[in-house]
């Protein structure tokens, strides 16, 4: 591959990326990799190295084969006995995802095929990203330009993931009752009640489960608790979750089932990334469970993203929605201790109002504030498409000045 | 080599085979994202500047040049006027200065870096003591250190400090990164 110096087909894909935690970062990684080839046609070449964890995502993936096709993504694993017979060309473009840093026999080829070369980053709300995203600079030993891709949430990032039919499905899905309640119970769900509010629940295990508890059972309104399969059992058992009769295991659900439940639901509590977004995209009142770092370095990060998520909210709703989150994410940690007080009936303060239920026929609700930040970055070009944008125009630069 | 991080304004490396010098360095970090360095740079042949994005553990091919220790005595115009223990003078042109202008103060100790015989630009130390000029009244109750607020020095800059700090207190900074490190000891 790498022709792109020859022709003017589309660019072809390569996106490394090493299996960290859970699913987390192969779980952004397969989804740009399917973004980009169901809507943008193009050749994409995933490289993983841990098909055992994949396989929870892809189960129809082999195990054994060292390179195989699925859904029209390639999936090479990331061996360097295997890559050294697999992996005979660069693509047009070659992604580094979340400084999984390259095999140096890669790096030798990228440093003659000169392909576009990114390091895809985290998301981050913070203003810097705005000015060191795909910032072309000179690799130091390469001499390759690599730029440093900083999905984001305004036009000067590389955006969110967002496939193209996806709000299509979304609005469809939400507009039919009985869709909903079929894929429910399909996932051994309980059905929609009007005036319930159902919160599904995807957290690191050292969230503060108990006030979750406590405050679901103080609500006005009633609550229902949908945990996903991503919270380790014991933490669950300690915390004491699974007794009470408001709260329903989820089983294991695909990316596209996930998204089904985060439409279902009233609340959605996410963590990481990949999920942040997606409860984005689904338009519903949200609490991010970032990822937690040591000397509490992701809680800039955290309030650089709630400053931009409640910015449609008035300023004594924005202040209740910033304490519980950061309560959410500080709570847990022995060492810290929470400096605002929290909306002691938050449940219902997310399920009602200042966050109303209104969606239309939906009956499951969602907050007009959501919607607009989800419209807001719905008006936005999706990641995929600055990205596949930014790659033509390095390609026909390099084209360009290439003797 | 040296590693990103050690790469600041003033520092001369090579970029795509070319003595690149480094005239603004900034430090950004945050969740899990890698710790990333933005540089402005000027190509020492071509005399264009470019600027870049890097994680703090790239590693870059620095050129060893030569230092001599000045103090910093005065501006000339365009140009800031060093001098050696010798009292020899050296001048520097503002724009190979950018980065290093914001700490720059009367007699303050530096280096200045050599290229192919004639002065080229000025480094200065990592760790630095400065006064806050102005900041916000210090918060009661608060000495954890995680509530910061901004504080402006002399020159202008602000940085992050943590809330007891005062105005008229002096404290370190690592010019690096422009975080604060700590209360100066008296």
């Amino acid at each position: 591959m790498n022709q792109h110096s020859a022709s003017s087909h589309p660019p072809s894909i390569d996106l490394f990326c090493r299996v960290i935690d859970f699913l987390g970062d192969i779980g952004v990684c397969l989804r740009l990799a399917r973004h980009l080839h169901r809507d943008f046609n193009l050749d994409v070449r995933l490289i993983v190295d841990d098909f055992k964890t994949l396989a929870r995502l892809v189960p129809t993936i082999d195990l054994m084969a060292a390179s195989q096709i699925i859904d029209g993504v390639t999936i090479l694993k990331w061996d360097l006995n295997i890559l050294h017979i697999h992996y005979q060309n660069t693509a047009d473009v070659v992604i580094e995802a979340f400084a999984c840093t390259l095999p140096d026999f890669v790096i030798q080829m990228i440093k003659s095929a000169r392909p576009v070369w990114l390091d895809l980053e985290y998301l981050s709300a913070e203003a810097w990203v705005e000015e060191c995203h795909a910032l072309p600079s000179p690799h130091p030993t390469t001499g390759v330009d690599k730029s440093l891709f900083f999905p984001g949430f305004t036009e000067k990032t590389g955006g969110l993931t967002r496939e193209r039919l996806l709000i299509p499905h979304r609005d469809s899905f939400l507009n039919d009752r009985l869709a909903q309640n079929r894929w429910r119970e399909q996932h051994q769900l309980p059905p929609i009640q009007e005036g319930t509010t159902d919160i599904s629940l995807f957290c690191y295990n050292n969230a503060p489960f108990h006030t979750l508890i406590s405050a679901a059972q103080a609500s006005t309104r009633p609550v229902r608790l949908f945990v996903t399969n991503g919270i380790d059992q014991s933490a669950l058992e300690q915390a004491g979750i699974l007794n009470h009769p408001f709260v329903f295991r989820v089983p294991f659900l695909s990316q596209d089932d996930y998204d089904h439940l985060l439409w279902t639901c009233t609340v959605n509590f996410v963590r990481g990334e990949d999920s942040l977004v997606r409860a984005i995209w689904a338009g519903k009142p949200l609490v991010w469970h970032i990822y937690p770092q040591e000397q509490q370095a992701h809680m800039v990060k955290l309030r650089a993203f709630l400053e931009r998520y409640t910015a449609h909210l008035s300023p004594e709703h924005a202040r209740a929605l910033e304490n519980f989150t950061i309560m959410w994410n500080l709570r847990g940690r022995e060492e810290e201790d929470v400096a605002s007080p929290v909306d002691p009936d938050w449940v219902a303060m997310l399920g009602s109002s200042p966050l109303p239920l209104d969606v239309p026929n939906s009956g499951v609700g969602s907050s007009r504030e959501m919607q607009t930040l989800s419209m807001n970055l719905i008006a936005q070009t999706d990641l995929g498409t600055r990205l596949v944008n930014f790659a033509r125009q390095q390609i026909d630069l390099e084209r360009r000045t290439t003797p | 080599m040296k590693y990103a991080q050690d790469v600041r304004a003033g520092s001369v490396v090579i970029l795509k085979g070319a003595p690149t010098l480094v005239t603004k360095a900034e430090f950004h970090k945050s969740g899990r994202n890698a710790s990333v360095m933005k540089y402005k740079f000027r190509n020492l042949v071509t005399g264009t500047t470019s600027e870049g994005t890097y994680k703090i553990d790239e590693r870059f091919d620095d050129v060893i040049l030569d230092r001599t220790d000045v103090t910093y005595s005065y501006k000339d115009g365009d140009n800031y006027v060093f001098m050696d223990q010798e009292f020899n003078q050296y001048e520097i042109s503002q724009e190979f200065l950018e980065d290093t202008l914001k700490y720059l103060e009367d007699q303050m100790q530096c280096q200045i870096v050599f290229y192919d015989g004639s002065p080229l630009s000025v480094e200065i130390p990592t760790k630095i003591v400065r006064e806050i000029v102005y900041t916000e009244p210090a918060a009661k109750g608060d000495t954890t250190g995680k509530v910061m607020k901004l504080a402006r020095l002399g020159t202008g800059l602000e940085i992050s400090v943590p809330a007891f700090i005062n105005t008229g207190e002096k404290i370190e900074i690592d010019t690096r990164t422009d975080e604060y490190v700590s209360r100066a000891k008296s």
